[in-house]
């Protein structure tokens, strides 16, 4: 009975998420097809799913129209960089708040919280003026050092810690271990799924921004990919083509390296049971 | 927790509290820098007549607050702000977590079907409304000719004040779900296997395991996707934008969509008054995350 | 996470970062000097714009580097006059000549009155109310770039199939609801006519029958009008009784349904042209229809217009760069590969454009132009907050007179405003 009972529950498990699987491939999966079609067969009807002759037309056009190589470089630079400094700052900010004990920590830590809150419309004037004033506009480090710390990330990797369990910092405490030592020695490598989660995190974020790096860069030579390739959605007379195939070349190279660094991903996840 | 806190503070209270803000101060600097200030720049320009050009700049005092109570479609995108959001985050912890529930397993398809519905968050937000945009379009597109293969119109989605807002919703669940799902299994999987075979003795099914078992343990967490799905929700444009532009007849315009649109895109370029908005929705996601966290989830992430 | 590899990495971040810090910066001298300009021109019409500078970059003498930014319009007018008051503005900007009177009053740009004596160029040569746009009063504060108009594309072929003459267009307003009648066939997912219920180009339908939106001085609400209640009824009968246009068809969707041959005609601007001939598409364009009032098409264009604060230099070498646009060979080249109208009676002269059939039938359309609101400061506000919701409600069907009404009401509060 209750072996059958299971073995329904499994079978319906399999069938919903097979259902979901479909959902989420089939689309992409027409995206990707969908870019080695002809400008022709994008918009004929009736639509067909797969092209009726693989073409790479809308590649080689993207290509000549906008200089892919050197903003695929920004944005591996800016999301990079981001994500290794935003990981550093979060987590030294996250072992204070779930390790330390200092006045105004609640506060503090709410302050922090609705820094979250605030939409990036609203501060991009103030926000230009002020890296104008600084002079690190239309630079690496204007559209670095803006994203190196990030609420969402301190939250995050609080809670991830709050989960480690205290016996064993308290035990090196004791043993007279620095609280720097601590962080780097024992929180941080027991906390590794978590960072490798908020690092995919910040990087696609990044990598995938629009708004904030146009408004940060002033000129083609700093522009990032994502923001790059949407010149190329128009308002008037959109070209389907190469925005399909557009499209493509901005989450390629966040699909190839997630699926090489999914094992690890993946397997960081399930080594995470420390949670009691 | 707290009582041990206590007891250390009498030995190394001075020299943790100095070592603490020195841990936080990297933080503090560049989110002070970086956000508060040109926060502050921002409220000081919601109490202004300011445009865009900056020009004929004067004191406003409150002025700019008061048009909101006159102005519909404030009331119009707030009503909408919260009708995505009431929708969106439910139904994307919701899902996220039906599928947690039939993955505790952590097996080889398991971890398959995990990777698969992370892959849409890897994409743009921008991409994925174009994408849909594409395949959900009554004229052209693929999902309306093969269902008009069976028999079935559909209507023309993203056009239809009734379906508009609902598509625009399940497009960003398509997109998010995935990542939330990531988050619940890494807590899901940490729950102590003992806790499942002991329910399981008592012959407690899969949902039940769910249900008694699961959620308590990652109860946290819930909160943690909850609070932190919410307040982005709040905050939605990037695929407003690109699929509707807030139309039609303004049924998806967002409180940030109607903020961009006043602020920036068109004349006067109201700079003062989309600011005042600006805090608006400030005040109404700050006031829901404290209620969320205080009463909802009151044991979130950073519990004294 | 090792503390070396991370102080490493900042450290490399860092000399990056001072590396690339003196990009803002223009040549200070004459000799090789870069200017930038930032453009809205997204989508298939700026690969020709493209193509053309990069020539110039390649043969002018002069060592001008100029560097084009392309960006959605939302985003260029939201950057641009922060970057313009900071002194990180482009040296130059091309956009639409709506925004050409909000920037000269608000000092995003530089008079140029000096442009025809310092370059030589003959004014004369160009049509008057091409360049009276970048205007105001009697300073100059644009090079025009391109003018254009509304057309009524049509698609032969469907035309032919219908068992209409495929060279006779309709003329009239009446004509085009017959042949939108004739040409729609729905289980062929094929329409008559493209009616967007986020239309931009109402104006047409409104002037053809004596109706108007706003007065040309921006000051007297002509939008309750009969005649506009009546060409709007007439409009949603053709729309929805008559369904020859898509449900819930936008202005992109039509660009897509025409190009991909599900309709049969629509009205658009010229920018249409190139992707539609490179596509192989048999189509024609004429001009818009006429009404009980005379035929009219709403007139728009884009201009060059030098940002403030431009040096001696870079004026002189924006200068170069605009008067490179005005000559034959260039403005030849925009019309013929873009299908943009003629509106310089040198180029008008000249063999290869006279032969070009679709340009020689867009020159002709061109002849009915109007100035509307959108030239007007309240201008883009009345397009995105008055008639735009009106066409959307009406168009899904709403009663026309009460929300004729209800638009102008909100229109009289704008005109107020301002």
């Amino acid at each position: 009975m209750k072996k059958r009972k299971s073995a329904v529950f499994d079978v319906i498990g399999y069938i919903v998420s097979f259902l979901i699987v479909l959902i989420v491939v089939l689309p992409l999966f027409w995206l990707i097809v969908s870019s080695f079609k002809s400008d022709a067969d994008v918009i004929k009807w009736p639509p067909h799913f797969f092209p009726s002759e693989w073409v790479a037309t809308q590649y080689h056009y993207v290509m000549k129209a906008i200089p892919v190589l050197s903003m695929l470089k920004n944005t591996v630079i800016f999301a990079g960089c981001v994500t290794v400094i935003s990981l550093f700052f979060d987590s030294l900010a996250a072992y204070a708040f779930s390790r330390m004990q200092f006045r105004g920590r609640k506060i503090i830590f709410s302050i922090i919280l609705l820094t979250m809150m605030i939409p990036f419309q609203v501060i991009m004037i103030p926000l230009y003026l002020e890296e104008f004033n600084l002079k690190i506009l239309n630079t690496y480090l204007g559209l670095i050092l803006p994203r190196t710390a990030s609420a969402y990330g301190i939250y995050m990797l609080t809670s991830f810690f709050s989960g480690v369990p205290k016996s064993l910092d308290e035990a090196a405490r004791i043993d007279g271990m620095k609280e720097f030592q601590i962080y780097s020695r024992i929180i941080a490598p027991l906390a590794k799924p978590a960072f490798v989660t908020l690092g995919i995190y910040h990087f696609m974020n990044n990598w995938n921004d629009l708004l904030y790096p146009m408004m940060l860069t002033s000129s083609v030579d700093m522009r990032t990919l994502s923001a790059g390739l949407a010149i190329l959605v128009g308002s008037n007379s959109i070209k389907f083509g190469p925005t399909l195939a557009a499209t493509v070349i901005s989450v390629a190279p966040l699909l190839i390296l997630f699926l090489f660094g999914q094992r690890f991903f993946m397997e960081g996840i399930a080594t995470s049971g420390m949670k009691e | 927790m707290k009582k041990n806190a206590a007891g250390k503070q009498k030995g190394t209270g001075y020299r943790t509290q100095k070592q603490a803000y020195l841990f936080l101060a990297p933080s503090l600097v560049i989110l002070t820098v970086f956000v508060f200030i040109p926060l502050v720049g921002a409220i000081a320009i919601s109490l202004m007549n300011i445009n865009i050009y900056m020009n004929d700049i004067s004191f406003a005092g409150l002025k700019n607050y008061l048009k909101m109570f006159t102005d519909a479609r404030v009331g119009n995108a707030t009503f909408n702000t919260f009708y995505f959001a009431l929708l969106e985050v439910p139904l994307q912890i919701g899902l996220a977590l039906l599928l947690v529930m039939f993955m505790t397993k952590n097996t080889k398809v398991h971890k398959l079907m995990r990777t698969t519905f992370y892959l849409p968050y890897v994409c743009s937000m921008t991409a994925v409304s174009i994408m849909w945009s594409m395949l959900l379009n009554k004229n052209y597109g693929m999902l309306s000719y093969l269902l008009s293969k069976i028999g079935i119109q559909m209507p023309n989605l993203l056009t239809s004040t009734t379906w508009a807002m609902p598509t625009v919703i399940l497009v960003t669940v398509w997109k998010g779900f995935g990542y939330t799902l990531t988050v619940l299994s890494a807590a899901a999987l940490g729950v102590s296997h003992s806790l499942y075979e002991a329910a399981e003795l008592d012959g407690a099914g899969g949902f039940q395991q769910f249900l008694y078992v699961t959620i308590p343990g990652i109860r946290d967490t819930i909160g943690f996707c909850t609070v932190t799905t919410l307040i982005m929700a709040l905050q939605v444009f990037d695929q407003i934008y690109v699929m509707t532009e807030g139309g039609p007849q303004y049924k998806t315009e967002t409180l940030v969509g109607y903020i961009y649109n006043k602020g920036f895109q068109t004349a006067p370029f109201d700079l003062g008054y989309a600011s005042s908005m600006a805090v608006y929705l400030f005040l109404i996601i700050a006031v829901l995350t404290f209620i969320m966290r205080k009463y909802a989830f009151p044991q979130g992430g950073d519990e004294e | 996470m090792k503390k070396k590899t991370i102080s490493l990495l900042m450290a490399a971040s860092l000399a990056t970062a001072s590396l690339a810090g003196g990009i803002v910066s223009f040549a200070e001298e004459s000799d090789p000097i870069t200017l930038s300009v930032w453009a809205p021109f997204t989508g298939s019409d700026g690969d020709v714009l493209r193509e053309i500078i990069d020539n110039y970059n390649e043969t002018n003498t002069d060592n001008i580097t100029v560097q084009i930014d392309i960006m959605d319009n939302a985003t260029l007018q939201s950057k641009l006059p922060t970057a313009v008051s900071t002194g990180t503005g482009p040296s130059f900007v091309l956009v639409g000549i709506e925004f050409l009177q909000q920037y000269a009053k608000n000092g995003l740009i530089e008079d140029i009155s000096d442009f025809w004596d310092t370059t030589g160029i003959d004014k004369s040569n160009f049509y008057e109310n091409v360049l009276a746009k970048s205007y105001i009063d009697d300073t100059l504060y644009g090079v025009p770039m391109q003018y254009n108009l509304q057309y009524l594309y049509y698609n032969k072929d469907i035309f032919e199939a219908a068992g209409l003459d495929p060279e006779t267009p309709p003329t009239t307003l009446d004509e085009l609801k017959e042949d939108a009648i004739a040409c729609t066939d729905a289980s062929k997912n094929q329409y008559g006519i493209g009616i967007p219920y986020d239309y931009a180009s109402y104006c047409e339908y409104l002037w053809a029958n004596g109706g108007d939106v706003i007065s040309t001085d921006g000051k007297e609400n002509l939008l309750n009008s009969q005649e506009n209640i009546d060409t709007l009824t007439w409009l949603q009968d053709l729309a929805i009784n008559e369904g020859v246009s898509p449900e819930g068809l936008t202005a992109a969707d039509a660009d897509t349904m025409f190009q991909a041959g599900q309709l049969a005609m629509y009205t658009s601007g010229p920018w249409n042209i190139n992707g539609l001939t490179q596509l192989g598409v048999n189509y024609g364009i004429t001009a818009i229809p006429a009404g009980s009032a005379g035929a009219f098409s709403p007139e728009g264009g884009c201009s060059y217009m030098l940002t403030k604060g431009a040096d001696d230099a870079t004026r002189a070498a924006v200068y170069k760069f605009m008067a490179y646009w005005l000559s034959d060979a260039t403005l030849k080249e925009w019309s013929n590969r873009n299908g943009f109208p003629v509106w310089s009676y040198s180029v008008l002269e000249d063999e290869d454009i006279k032969s070009n059939e679709i340009l020689s039938n867009v020159s002709k359309a061109s002849e009915i132009g109007r100035d509307w609101h959108l030239n007007l400061t309240i201008g883009s506000q009345i397009d995105s907050d008055v008639m735009q919701p009106m066409m959307e409600k009406i168009l899904a069907g709403e009663d026309v007179a009460e929300n004729v009404k209800a638009a102008s009401d909100i229109l009289d509060g704008i005109i107020a405003a301002q």
